[in-house]
């Protein structure tokens, strides 16, 4: 959710060696394990294991610590590596369940016990309007308004310029709107009940 | 560019979306061992399902007696080597590393040599050298254990090194004892009743370390037991000012929270509950106490 002094430091201890150790890939991921696990849930919506894909992320990591080492933010090299993952994984896991070869996965994994029910709730009703939209709009509006990554750093994980940023998350806000709209009234006409989603 | 444009107010969706992103992370189930053990196994090629598939076509259509049986994998001898006879568990993950070590990534490895020349199983953090000896070796989350059936084994771990007899059993990292195998110390105010035990709490209360913390605590249960909410609140202040970080810290701040709320207090309730936010923000009932604070400075 946030760049730690804690990220930022290992940043920069990482820009200045030209070498990144496996102690350095582990302290990264003591310190953004749980918020990528998070953002990969986000991305990946109810279809994909989170613990998995953070295990594949970090995989890839410790695999390419020169890449790793030459990014400017480690954080946005690793939500690169997470969101190139996750859609690959996406498209697989479709596959599958097109095939008939996987179960839809439970979407209750891994809440963290301090979430209230407000958070609760609208972590999940958030959720189900990620999963409608497109796949290009979802990880943007997941990596800036949940993740709070910075434009700059959404430009260096998608590989797009700051200003497509933007525009993208414009497309994508309004986008998300109309879901979330439709998703209350859908809800409110199969539940018979006025009101909006909680 | 952040807040949403104006031209486009959906508050709800900014509203919503801001909740859900205040949700905190929850940490990953998965150890780092875990993805270290990974990263060394050599990527699995995209074909694998192909693969898959087609041995399982194979197989389905040439049903063989071997089919069932357990997997055994025989190591190759080279000329001074052992012997080995490697039967790994379902789903263990393993690989040999040359002739003479194995690799235990996650699962058992039951393990039969013998031969001349030291043999080495990694398994998890634990190296274990082995000349001629039957034992299994087992994996999980991290934490690996070592029994011994024939023969001596070798370990080496952590820096240090340990010899493993046959029918002994090894575990690292080492099990913690549980804390209630272990019987608590004796309470010197236990045998006292009454008033007595108020005094005897009081004289604990007064000394050091976690004899004089639960005294306090309890001292401050017994008067708010008996009807005195100010001795209550004076001896859970006395502890959270005496042992702010100690292990009845968080439950002394809570219920020195509830009793000033209940005796009307508000104000200083509102400063105990702001103390608990400054030091507890990790606590699963920071929160409410956040929610509770707020209502106390909410004019009426």
């Amino acid at each position: 959710m946030s760049a730690s002094v804690g990220v930022e430091h290992q940043t920069n201890a990482l820009r200045a060696a030209t070498h990144v150790s496996v102690d350095d890939v582990r302290r990264l991921y003591v310190e953004l394990s749980p918020e990528l696990r998070q953002g990969l849930a986000r991305l990946a919506g109810p279809m994909l294991d989170p613990d998995d894909l953070l295990h594949e992320v970090f995989v890839v990591a410790l695999r390419r610590r020169e890449a790793l080492g030459a990014a400017l933010s480690p954080r946005a090299w690793l939500y690169g590596i997470a969101v190139k993952l996750t859609a690959s994984r996406r498209r697989v896991a479709t596959a599958r369940r097109f095939l008939g070869l996987d179960e839809a996965r439970s979407e209750t994994t891994g809440d963290s016990p301090a979430r209230t029910m407000e958070q609760r709730d609208a972590a999940h009703t958030v959720q189900r309007v990620l999963n409608a939209l497109p796949a290009a709009k979802r990880d943007v509006v997941v990596l800036f308004e949940l993740q709070g990554l910075s434009g700059e750093e959404i430009s260096a994980v998608l590989g797009i310029p700051v200003q497509t940023v933007w525009t993208r998350l414009f497309h994508a806000r309004k986008a998300f709107a109309a879901a979330l709209a439709r998703l209350e009234v859908t809800e409110q006409r199969t539940s018979g009940v006025a009101g909006g989603v909680s | 560019m952040k807040p949403w444009r104006e031209e486009e107010p959906d508050e709800r969706a900014a509203k919503l979306l801001h909740i859900a992103a205040e949700a905190p992370a929850a940490p990953p189930a998965q150890q780092w061992d875990d993805v270290v053990a990974a990263s060394i196994t050599p990527p699995r090629s995209n074909m694998g399902w192909a693969v898959a598939a087609l041995l399982a076509v194979v197989l389905g259509v040439s049903v063989t007696p071997w089919s069932r049986a357990p997997e055994v994998a025989e190591v190759p001898p080279s000329p001074s080597s052992a012997v080995a006879v490697v039967v790994p568990e379902a789903g263990s993950v393993w690989r040999r590393l040359g002739d003479q070590s194995l690799l235990l990534e996650r699962g058992r490895l039951d393990v039969d040599l013998a031969g001349n020349t030291p043999t080495h199983v990694i398994a998890g953090a634990v190296e274990i050298e082995v000349t001629t000896a039957r034992f299994a070796a087992q994996v999980v989350n991290g934490h690996t254990t070592v029994d011994v059936v024939e023969g001596n084994v070798m370990l080496r771990f952590d820096g240090q090194r340990q010899a493993l007899r046959a029918g002994e059993h090894f575990e690292w990292p080492r099990a913690v004892p549980s804390s209630a195998a272990v019987p608590p110390p004796p309470d010197p105010c236990d045998a006292h009743h009454g008033d007595e035990l108020l005094a005897c709490l009081r004289r604990e209360a007064q000394g050091a370390g976690l004899a004089a913390e639960t005294a306090l605590f309890e001292l401050a249960a017994i008067e708010l037991r008996g009807g005195h909410p100010s001795e209550a609140v004076a001896a859970w202040s006395n502890l959270v000012r005496r042992f702010p970080d100690g292990v009845l810290h968080l439950e002394a701040r809570l219920a020195l929270l509830r009793t000033l709320v209940s005796t009307g207090r508000s104000a200083q309730a509102a400063e105990v509950a702001r103390d608990f936010e400054r030091c507890c923000s990790a606590d699963v009932r920071a929160t409410d106490v956040r929610r509770l604070r707020r209502q106390l400075q909410t004019p009426q």
